[in-house]
């Protein structure tokens, strides 16, 4: 053991840990006005803030013992001292070497707090030229003023905009701050607890008074903890305005830096996560997007880049994003770069949209520095850059014009410590699953939707096949006795791609405390964590990414139409039943409707009342005919045999068909032209025959209401389509009503909002939430869609102010209710006021 | 506990908590003991190496139960009673390490301690920094920041 070791082992590690943390805050004030300096605006307390900060340094690494961090900020401080008794005259050189002095000063206090010692880092060079006290440094003033170029060009500088550290302030230990967080998470739960007791047995009003004291006590208690954790990302954009004037120097490139937002607050844990994704990509965007200054000048730049650094947050999701007006990325440039390296056949890199090919960027192996900094703006480790991003779980968004510039943003949540995730169980255990991964909720009732390609089962969703994973298998756990026939699907996605979990049950969406897990579980790159749930148990959090990886499907290949190409979905083709019926008319219904096709005997179809039924199994099949409201003729009533197309909308009903023709594959194009004839949805060519497309809920419900089961009356939490074109409110209406326990599915527009309600099985939704401004006037045109084709399902109109004006023409056009957006609670009741009750899960946690 | 870096040995005269597994008597320095406790419900991890029994919530930590029968390859345990959890710190977290009994507090000078001998089975000995003669037997000292590590040797245990 070392003399050195001894002493390490005497200091007290809260000094040390509590000196670390000051030097390096203090040093980072001193390289801030230091870069003001350089720039030609010195602060005017420049000179003795600085001096404070070196002198606390030495006072504490004197008292520690740690003899070259005391040695190397006395030098220091004897510099300041002269330039501050006018003894010595500032230049750029002096800036300079205080620079180089406060990042010598840093690295030793980071090897103190990463090994509990001074690095064997030689100072004394520095300490000799800090001493020399600028006597040696060049005299000539042209030599000064060369070197003042070198520090920084005149034309570049930056713009830091504050919004200001609060005052009043204490200095808290991280694991302090850590400790109350795990308390108050104990305290969530025993809230829980408390609250199903008074649940299920208690009557007292008292006891559910108390309670709502408690809960609300909780979680402002919550709140206010979590705001704790909160740091200012001025943490990481202080070191950008430095990093660019290093990176300027190496390149000779100028550009300017402004860093906005510095005040938004995010996660401690976050901040710690984001650093290097961020540093990397303003590496990234000084190395490869701004273009040399003659180089902009010919283009009709500027020849000064710039480069802007902004935070902002919005409910709940905090957006950081790094722009510059740089050369961009050439999307034609980036498919034959990827048909180049193998990444993509030349028929696969043609079919990639501009968006899609930007998106190449993040693939692993696509890019390296040589290469891509020939061809394009960007692109040096973004794969790496994603995936720290997607591990804090976020994600990542670019946007790129040749020419103009390169903007990526970065979306992470506020919060990594309490999340909302859909608790469901495989194998007789509960996973909870993020809904930072969730894409959406499917049930499938017949074996029959699923196919096989290549041994991977999948299921054709909206005409794009979803591979399946069955969490049971993967994690090897025992199969158990599910009730039901169907099968629980929870959509997920995974870097680029997405697939289906398949699962036992699926339950409720449940806020969970995040514990993370180390060791040997960690390592298993299944599971994300660990939450603690209301009843005090434990289930595992899945990491979908390493499901997918375990399950081997490649998870960084863009989800592509495996069977057919096309940009859009509304271009890919939709399984369809061919039938005739009628006065031998054409006419198909989705196959996703469908359950299966049977052909019984007709002397088995008997009459009750005015239905026609046939025995099926031990139930009863009510039978429809749809000519009894289409106009398509009456059937020929001959032959032995009857058709059926069976439905079911939570139980099975049969519609009675002449003939099926086919299953064919319906390419959109084709899809929902003409007049519209009641109970269709337009009509079609297939198979050289004009075709009718049938409404088939809305024949079912006409002709048999009683045997279309609301679902929603079930256990089944209610479904919600949100419709808005701003991606801002409209995750805002869905966030708040996912926190209720409401399944929500989010629709960008007019033309989304239809295809969901179209090509969807119709009783996937209770209630449509809309926009009316959206797409102009389209938003209101919307309503009266719905009012005419869906008039079972309730519409809600989610205005802007919701003024009275609005509000007639909305309900007028049939919505039942337009609610303003400022006042949320008003759609619940409206809901409730519709009969769509749910499970008020409010009550049970944070509102 | 002040340890020398290289061989993990205690440099000072420090408290040892012991516990038994089958016949064996292991220690662990009381500063790295959290809490001892009675058998607690385990959530099972898929997937999980042989060495984890679960998962343990306790009062908000989530920790990994280690079976240190299995981490050390002794034979399983044939008396059929719950045992003990005890709550250990180590360098990434806590562990939970299930005992067959806990024992006494012991006050051991630092110079008592010796490395383990050759003897050692070497699946056990890669858990043991050293070994201390007590008069009734020998005392094992316990790596604490090794038991949630798979076993690199393949033992019959």
């Amino acid at each position: 053991m070392t003399a050195t070791d001894a002493k390490t082992a005497d200091r007290d590690p809260e000094t040390v840990a509590l000196f670390v943390e000051e030097s390096l805050e203090g040093l980072q004030r001193v390289e801030r006005m230091l870069l003001d300096a350089e720039r030609g605006e010195p602060a005017a307390d420049l000179v003795p803030t600085i001096f404070r900060e070196i002198h606390t340094i030495k006072g504490t690494s004197g008292f520690l013992d740690l003899a070259r961090i005391q040695a190397l900020s006395h030098a220091t401080e004897d510099l300041l001292a002269g330039l501050r008794d006018g003894t010595i005259t500032a230049r750029a050189w002096h800036y300079g070497c205080l620079m180089e002095a406060g990042d010598r000063l840093r690295r030793l206090v980071e090897d103190v707090r990463r090994d509990g010692a001074e690095g064997e880092d030689d100072v004394a060079p520095l300490i000799a030229r800090l001493s020399a006290r600028g006597d040696g440094a060049p005299a000539h003033a042209a030599d000064a003023i060369a070197e003042a170029n070198d520090a920084a060009p005149p034309a570049a500088g930056t713009n830091v905009d504050e919004s200001g550290a609060a005052d009043g302030s204490v200095r808290v230990a991280v694991g302090v701050l850590d400790d109350l967080m795990d308390l108050i998470g104990e305290l969530v739960l025993a809230r829980n607890q408390v609250l199903q007791l008074v649940d299920v047995g208690a009557d007292g009003a008292l006891g559910q008074a108390a309670c709502h004291r408690l809960s609300a006590v909780t979680s402002e208690l919550q709140a206010q903890v979590m705001k704790t954790r909160m740091q200012p990302v001025a943490r990481v954009f202080d070191k950008v305005p430095r990093l660019v004037r290093d990176l300027m120097k190496m390149t000779g490139k100028q550009v300017t830096t402004q860093v906005t937002g510095t005040g938004t607050e995010i996660d401690r844990a976050l901040v710690e996560m984001l650093r290097d994704p961020i540093m990397h990509i303003v590496r990234n965007a000084v190395d490869h997007g701004i273009e040399a200054p003659a180089e902009r000048a010919a283009s009709g730049k500027a020849p000064t880049g710039r480069i802007s650094v902004r935070a902002w947050h919005d409910s709940g999701v905090v957006t950081l994003e790094i722009e510059d007006d740089g050369r961009g990325m050439d999307p034609t440039l980036l498919r034959r770069h990827a048909v180049t390296r193998e990444v993509l056949s030349a028929r696969e890199a043609e079919a990639l949209t501009d968006r899609e090919a930007l998106e190449l960027v993040f693939r692993p192996g696509f890019s390296t520095a040589s290469s891509v900094s020939a061809i394009s703006g960007r692109g040096v480790g973004m794969d790496v850059v994603r995936t720290h991003v997607e591990r804090a779980g976020g994600r990542v968004e670019i946007d790129s014009t040749p020419g103009v510039g390169t903007s990526i943003r970065l979306k992470v949540p506020l919060t990594l410590a309490i999340i909302p995730a859909l608790l469901v169980s495989a194998g007789g255990q509960r996973f909870a699953i993020p809904h930072a991964s969730l894409l959406e909720l499917l049930y499938l009732d017949d074996r029959r939707t699923l196919e096989d390609v290549r041994g991977v089962p999948v299921h054709r969703l909206r005409g794009d096949l979803l591979p399946l994973v069955r969490l049971g298998d993967i994690l090897k756990l025992p199969a158990v006795d599910v009730v039901g026939a169907g099968t629980n699907v929870v959509v997920v996605a995974a870097g680029d791609q997405r697939y289906g979990l398949v699962v036992d049950e699926i339950h409720d969406t449940e806020e969970i405390v995040v514990k993370s897990i180390a060791g040997s579980l960690k390592r298993l790159l299944c599971y994300a964590g660990a939450a603690v749930l209301g009843d005090g148990g434990l289930a595992l959090i899945v990491d979908v990414s390493g499901i997918a990886t375990r399950a081997g499907l490649d998870v960084t290949t863009p989800r592509r139409p495996t069977a057919h190409e096309g940009e859009d979905e509304r271009e890919r083709p939709q399984a369809a039943i061919v039938f005739r019926a009628g006065a031998d008319v054409q006419c198909l219904v989705p196959a996703s409707m469908v359950k299966r096709l049977e052909r019984i005997s007709m002397s088995a179809i008997e009459r009750v009342g005015n239905t026609e039924v046939v025995q099926y199994g031990d139930a009863v099949l009510p039978i429809v005919r749809p000519e009894h409201v289409v106009p398509i003729g009456a059937a020929r009533a001959d032959g032995a045999q009857q058709s059926l197309i069976v439905f079911e909308f939570g139980r099975p009903i049969a519609m009675a068909v002449d003939e099926i023709v086919d299953i064919i594959d319906l390419p959109a194009a084709a899809r929902a032209s003409g007049e519209d004839l009641p109970f269709t949805l337009g009509q079609t060519v297939v198979l050289h025959r004009t075709t009718l497309i049938l409404d088939v809920y809305r024949i079912l419900r006409e002709l048999a209401p009683q045997a279309l089961v609301d679902r929603r009356r079930t256990s089944r939490s209610l479904r919600v389509l949100v419709a808005d074109d701003r991606a801002a409110t409209r995750g805002a209406l869905a966030g708040y009503l996912r926190s209720l326990g409401i399944d929500v599915l989010e629709a960008e527009g007019v033309d989304a909002t239809l295809r969901e309600l179209r090509v969807a099985r119709a009783e996937r939704f209770d209630a449509v939430v809309a926009d009316p401004a959206m797409e102009q006037a389209r938003g209101l045109e919307l309503f009266a869609t719905l009012q005419r084709e869906r008039p079972a399902l309730p519409a809600f109109a989610w205005a802007e102010g919701g003024d009275d004006e609005t509000a007639r023409r909305v309900l007028t056009s049939g919505a039942k209710a337009c609610i303003s957006n400022l006042r949320r609670e008003d759609l619940i009741a409206a809901f409730e006021k519709q009969g769509l009750g749910f499970r008020r899960s409010e009550d049970r946690r944070a509102a | 506990v002040i340890v020398d870096a290289m061989t993990s040995m205690p440099r000072v005269t420090s408290n040892w908590a012991t516990f038994r597994l089958g016949h064996e008597l292991f220690a662990v320095a009381t500063e790295a003991v959290h809490e001892v406790l009675t058998s607690q419900p385990l959530t099972p991890v898929p997937l999980a190496p042989p060495h984890i029994s679960g998962l343990l919530h306790l009062r908000g930590l989530v920790m990994p139960a280690i079976d240190l029968r299995r981490r050390l390859h002794l034979p399983r345990a044939t008396h059929g009673r719950p045992g003990n959890v005890v709550v250990l710190k180590a360098v990434d977290g806590f562990v939970g390490a299930i005992v067959d009994a806990v024992g006494d507090v012991l006050e051991i000078e630092a110079d008592r301690w010796s490395l383990p001998p050759p003897t050692l089975p070497p699946r056990e000995r890669e858990c043991v920094f050293g070994v201390c003669p007590l008069a009734d037997g020998v005392l094992l000292g316990l790596r604490v920041d090794v038991l949630d590590i798979e076993s690199s040797h393949q033992g019959e245990g």
